[in-house]
């Protein structure tokens, strides 16, 4: 009997050691894992990152909408000085440094047919950030659809990547001239009549945007004065030229 | 074994807590503490104050410990009283003083503001604050405003109904953003209803200010949607609350404000019919019917074809030639072949009355009734208007069809119908040249005078009798070269 309760005993004695270090132990562990560094708030100094510049409010700005209508048919070409913006995160270097710029194949602009790139695209030395220019051509194809070029910055050498939402890019270039939906009688007509796509192209030219009607982005008292300045326009051209006449024989004219 | 185990748990605990102690030995519980204290409700300061007056504090300060203040230095500091949301509540925007008392004067907008006191005992580097809340008021809500140039340079000053004067307004409220000179014009509206605006002119510029602060809050190519080149801005006025016009280098540009949305902006030039932008309008723009029922809410002149234009009642307003001049019209307003001098509305709804002469200086007025189909009402030569070709200002009666203009010192009463001058001529004193002259709808019965002597400019306000003659009312003086006035509502 004695040694059954000296065993009993000993089997408590050894279930309250046990469960005294599993204690000790678990909140040792907690303390160790809760005060960790945490390692990824520290960029690499040795290879920092690129990522797509955005201006303050526009960082959610992926892409760019290029038509060349705007443009007189002497334009063939165009160059975009400022929207490849690419910045490092981390260190500038005394050495210029290659860029992976890579343009995607899902992209439907064809390198050498509607775009070009510099054939060296680094950061040079002692820089944070540079203007990668993008070089744009007209070409006849535009006139009846548009193209889409697919930048994504991937790593290389010298960099790894930047801000994950802001390693992509996106232009679209058209050359196009697409009947604003919301010019079919009512308020735009009534500030530029009747469309045609001939007095449209003479707008777009003359006014240099597409943003014409409300649905395009303009505003009543925006088309006002577009309409004003349309009218002097015309009266110039058709001092020079004689009434302009439209795809339908029709002159062009606004209201006035 | 178990008192050892839980001797162990205890220990734990203890050590645990102790850890996460607070720290209570930085309170400092000493009983010979100098606490300095700034009293203020004990202190006497204003809760609101007009800008440009000087807010005198003496704040009431005790110290425990202490009797004197040799040990005490101060500091105030001017902080915004702001509530908005996502905005600082309270954020210094200047330390204004080191000395126990406040003496500060108010340039300040009007609004509410935060001065607070910081006291410091040097002994002990142990501060105190009192914080003392003041609104600023303006005292320009009504008044004759006053453009005026000294010494190079663009400035408002006004005369309040109280003939209190208050002087350099606008330098002293906006000291980064000197106006341009030359100036050109004043423009005060007094809406019944809409945002009303206060408009400088130079000759290359302007400027737009808040009504009410006296802030320059735009320039005025930002007015644009696409600001013209050159800027040479010549005359503005606004049509009720709905047409606003802006003459510049010769062309008409309009900003329709409505109940539609977006933004309002001045246009393009406008262009005349059938010629486009080959004109050069005079610095006027006459309002003759209501904008929206017609038929000639606005009528403007060619200097160039020496025709007149008026604006179309359409959604989209255009510039329009008038119908063909029936026989027998007092005039042909498509051609009339004068050159403009002077255009203002009559003293009756949709009358515009015009001063013009021709080649050999001979004057002719001619008014337009802007309301009647056939628009061209009379045509007179002034044989009667002595010195008018010397005139340098124009005033039409708001009552009468009269109208003054001014040669030098003196001041003519034009009767239209008649052709003659009306009474005596009022003569300012010698050595004077009239520089302005406007009468407000607001109170017909006056009409304020600017003069320049080529050293100071002095303004005086004149009583109008009913049949339009003048009495000098009061004078003041000490003003730069005033280049024109405006009542501000």
């Amino acid at each position: 009997m004695y040694q059954s309760i000296i065993n009993f005993k000993n089997l408590k004695m050894n279930r309250k050691i046990y469960s005294f270090v599993l204690a000790v132990l678990t909140f040792g562990g907690l303390l160790t894992i809760s005060c960790s560094e945490s390692e990824e708030l520290m960029f690499d100094l040795e290879k920092p990152g690129v990522y797509f510049y955005k201006l303050a409010g526009n960082e959610y700005l992926d892409s760019l909408n290029y038509s060349f209508v705007v443009y007189p048919e002497s334009v063939v070409n165009d160059t975009l000085e400022e929207e490849l913006r690419v910045r490092v995160m981390g260190t500038a270097a005394d050495f210029d440094r290659e860029i992976n710029l890579v343009v995607e194949d899902s992209s439907t602009a064809v390198k050498g047919t509607h775009f070009d790139l510099p054939n060296s695209i680094v950061m040079p030395a002692d820089a944070y950030e540079v203007y990668i220019p993008l070089y744009l051509y007209r070409t006849e194809d535009l006139k009846e659809s548009e193209k889409k070029i697919y930048f994504t910055l991937k790593s290389s050498e010298y960099f790894n990547v930047g801000y994950n939402d802001n390693l992509q890019h996106i232009v679209t270039v058209t050359d196009q001239l697409t009947r604003p939906s919301d010019w079919a009688g009512g308020l735009t007509d009534a500030f530029y009549g009747a469309y045609s796509k001939r007095k449209h192209e003479f707008m777009v030219q003359t006014l240099g945007t597409v943003s014409i009607t409300m649905g395009t982005g303009s505003s009543i008292s925006e088309m006002m004065s577009f309409q004003q300045k349309m009218l002097v326009a015309l009266s110039e051209y058709e001092a020079e030229n004689g009434p302009m006449l439209d795809e339908n024989g029709n002159r062009v004219s606004f209201p006035s | 074994m178990k008192r050892f185990y839980g001797l162990c748990l205890f220990g734990l605990f203890i050590w645990l807590f102790s850890s996460c102690e607070m720290e209570n030995d930085n309170i400092y519980d000493n009983p010979n503490f100098n606490e300095v204290q700034v009293n203020v409700e004990e202190t006497e300061a204003p809760s609101t104050i007009l800008q440009f007056e000087t807010l005198e504090i003496t704040p009431s300060i005790s110290q425990s410990q202490q009797s004197g203040e040799s040990n005490l230095s101060y500091e105030w500091t001017l902080r915004t009283d702001e509530q908005y949301l996502n905005a600082p509540i309270d954020s210094v925007v200047a330390t204004i003083s080191k000395e126990r008392d406040l003496q500060y004067d108010i340039n300040l907008i009007t609004g509410d503001w935060k001065f607070v006191l910081r006291v410091t005992d040097e002994n002990t580097g142990v501060t105190a604050t009192g914080q003392f809340f003041i609104t600023v008021q303006n005292q320009f809500s009504e008044g004759w405003l006053l453009l005026e140039e000294k010494n190079e340079m663009g400035d408002l000053s006004i005369i309040l109904p109280n003939g209190n004067i208050f002087r350099d307004i606008y330098s002293s409220i906006n000291p980064d953003a000197p106006l341009d000179t030359p100036l050109r014009q004043l423009v005060v509206t007094n809406f019944s209803y809409g945002v009303d605006e206060i408009v400088i002119l130079s000759e290359s510029g302007g400027v737009r200010l808040d009504y009410n602060e006296l802030l320059k809050i735009f320039d005025l190519q930002d007015l644009f949607w696409e600001a013209p080149v050159p800027f040479n801005p010549e005359y503005h006025v606004w049509h009720d609350a709905i047409n606003g016009w802006i003459i510049n280098n010769g062309k008409v540009h309009l900003q329709v404000r409505g109940g539609f949305p977006g933004d309002k902006k001045y246009g393009a030039a406008m262009a005349f019919p059938t010629v486009g932008d080959a004109y050069h309008a005079a610095p006027f723009v006459a309002q003759g019917s209501d904008p929206y029922s017609g038929p000639y809410p606005a009528i403007i002149y060619d200097e160039q074809g020496q025709y007149f234009v008026y604006l179309s009642t359409a959604l989209s307003p255009t510039l329009k030639n008038f119908p063909p001049a029936p026989d027998g019209a007092a005039f042909d307003m498509n051609n009339v072949g004068l050159d403009m001098v002077y255009m203002e509305t009559g003293n009756t709804d949709y009358l515009i009355n015009a001063i013009m002469k021709d080649d050999s200086d001979e004057y002719f007025m001619l008014q337009i009734q802007g309301d009647q189909a056939e628009p061209a009402r009379s045509y007179r030569v002034m044989n009667e208007a002595p010195e008018i070709a010397n005139h340098n200002a124009f005033e039409t009666s708001k009552t009468l069809d009269r109208f003054y203009y001014s040669a030098g010192n003196t001041i003519y009463l034009y009767d239209i119908p008649s052709g003659l001058i009306i009474g005596n001529p009022f003569l300012l004193p010698e050595g004077e040249s009239i520089t302005a002259m406007e009468i407000s709808y607001l109170d017909p019965t006056v009409m304020v005078v600017t003069t320049w002597d080529n050293s100071e400019g002095r303004v005086y306000k004149l009583a109008l009798s009913g049949t339009g003659e003048m009495s000098l009312s009061s004078e003041y003086e000490g003003f730069g070269r005033i280049i024109d006035l405006a009542f501000k509502d």
